[in-house]
């Protein structure tokens, strides 16, 4: 399930990614709501999610953006927030769609701030900003999907 | 109590160092693809390629309008054939489209496009692509390839904010070419920037911008036409605004031109 979940989001955000133009306000960040999601379903004993995250990042690299480990990077430490954020904060439709959104703009300055210190490309927070909410739509819908999908699983579970 | 401290502290720098190296080994890796990497690049290419197909099936554009339009730039008058190899023996020009070789390709992802402004091909180094070849549509320029595997290959387009990323133009007016550098874009207006033009040169917005042919790329190509210009900071030179011929958001098949040696 787990696996399904996140292959399935990558693959997904490559295709909308490909169709969907810069300039619409639903531009699709699927593989980092599915990341932030599924961290219930892993257990908080061992590493199994840290390491999923980190090669799904790799992963995300070698499909989309040819930079070697920038992603497992990335991903890596989302993925650490997000296991905080589920041991420490409450769980609830609403407040995972705010998680959602603290996410994304985590990512979106983490990417700044990393092409900003090593001058790969100009940035400002205009554009972060911009990317920022750019993506919500989308992901936002995505995210209520997913949520709803992992609870009803969850919920199979307890009843088993 | 303090021991355990100081292991965290020890485990958190090793970690911050470790992220440190593989990201600078991200970026450093710009240039061309590993043997390790170019495995799961090739690998990603096939899944792109499988998950696309269907997709792409339902689109409005298909590779065959994209040939046909280039068919029709290619398929000129036979007279004028002849007075374009006249003036190249005059002129002793050695570089013209003719003398390229056409790959069309598709595109198989544009994930990262706002940072990183790439596109990822499905014609690789098996199909003849080398680093550097110029990427066009029926529209004109779009970028030149900057990595190669074996199955694919990633176009760096025009609209790169890549510091190192310039490509060397030529605007035409009506009474004499103004060599210069297309070295970035405009998100706010959309446009590209063209800069390294003496401030006395007269441009007028509809002059056309084509490629000059210097630093390896075919002379010649369409790239877009000139909006407004504006003198420098420096009161040096000026800066030109030059509405692209391409939409950006919409490329899903482009043309490689490789010179025929090659």
């Amino acid at each position: 399930m787990k696996a399904l979940i996140l292959t399935f989001s990558l693959l997904l955000d490559g295709v909308l990614s490909l169709y969907i133009p810069e300039e619409t306000i639903f531009l699709p960040l699927l593989t980092i709501t599915a990341l932030f999601l599924i961290c219930p379903l892993y257990s908080t004993k061992n590493n199994s999610y840290i390491l999923a995250s980190a090669l799904l990042g790799f992963l995300y690299d070698q499909l989309y953006t040819s930079q070697l480990f920038l992603h497992t990077i990335i991903f890596i430490i989302l993925a650490t927030i997000a296991r905080i954020v589920y041991n420490n904060f409450p769980q609830s439709l609403l407040h995972t769609i705010i998680y959602i959104i603290i996410t994304i703009f985590i990512y979106e300055l983490l990417m700044g701030t990393l092409l900003y210190i090593f001058q790969i490309v100009p940035v400002s927070f205009n554009r972060i900003n911009y990317q920022f909410t750019h993506s919500l739509i989308t992901n936002i819908i995505y995210g209520i999907i997913l949520y709803k999908i992992i609870k009803l699983k969850e919920h199979k579970k307890k009843h088993n | 109590m303090k021991r355990k401290k100081e292991r965290k502290l020890i485990k958190f720098t090793l970690i911050l160092i470790l992220f440190t190296i593989a990201i600078y080994l991200s970026f450093a890796s710009s240039n061309s693809y590993s043997k390790f990497e170019e495995k799961f690049k090739d690998l990603g290419s096939l899944i792109s390629r499988l998950l696309i197909y269907p997709v792409g099936a339902v689109t409005t554009q298909s590779p065959g309008n994209q040939s046909e339009s280039y068919i029709i730039q290619k398929n000129i008058n036979k007279s004028l054939e002849q007075e374009i190899e006249e003036l190249k023996d005059v002129l002793k020009l050695n570089r013209t489209l003719t003398e390229y070789d056409v790959i069309n390709a598709t595109v198989l992802s544009r994930k990262g496009k706002y940072w990183f402004n790439t596109i990822t091909i499905d014609k690789g180094r098996k199909d003849g692509v080398v680093n550097g070849l110029a990427v066009i549509t029926n529209a004109g320029l779009i970028g030149k390839i900057t990595k190669v595997s074996q199955k694919s290959s990633e176009v760096k387009l025009l609209t790169s904010d890549d510091i190192t990323y310039k490509t060397s133009v030529v605007i035409r007016t009506n009474n004499k070419d103004n060599y210069a550098i297309l070295n970035g874009y405009n998100q706010k207006k959309n446009l590209l920037t063209v800069t390294a033009i003496d401030k006395s040169n007269s441009l007028s917005a509809g002059d056309t911008v084509l490629t000059s042919g210097l630093g390896g790329m075919p002379q010649g190509i369409y790239i877009g036409t000139v909006v407004s210009s504006k003198v420098d900071n420096y009161n040096l030179g000026q800066i030109v605004y030059i509405e692209p011929s391409q939409d950006y958001n919409n490329i899903h098949y482009v043309t490689i031109l490789k010179e025929k040696s090659k």
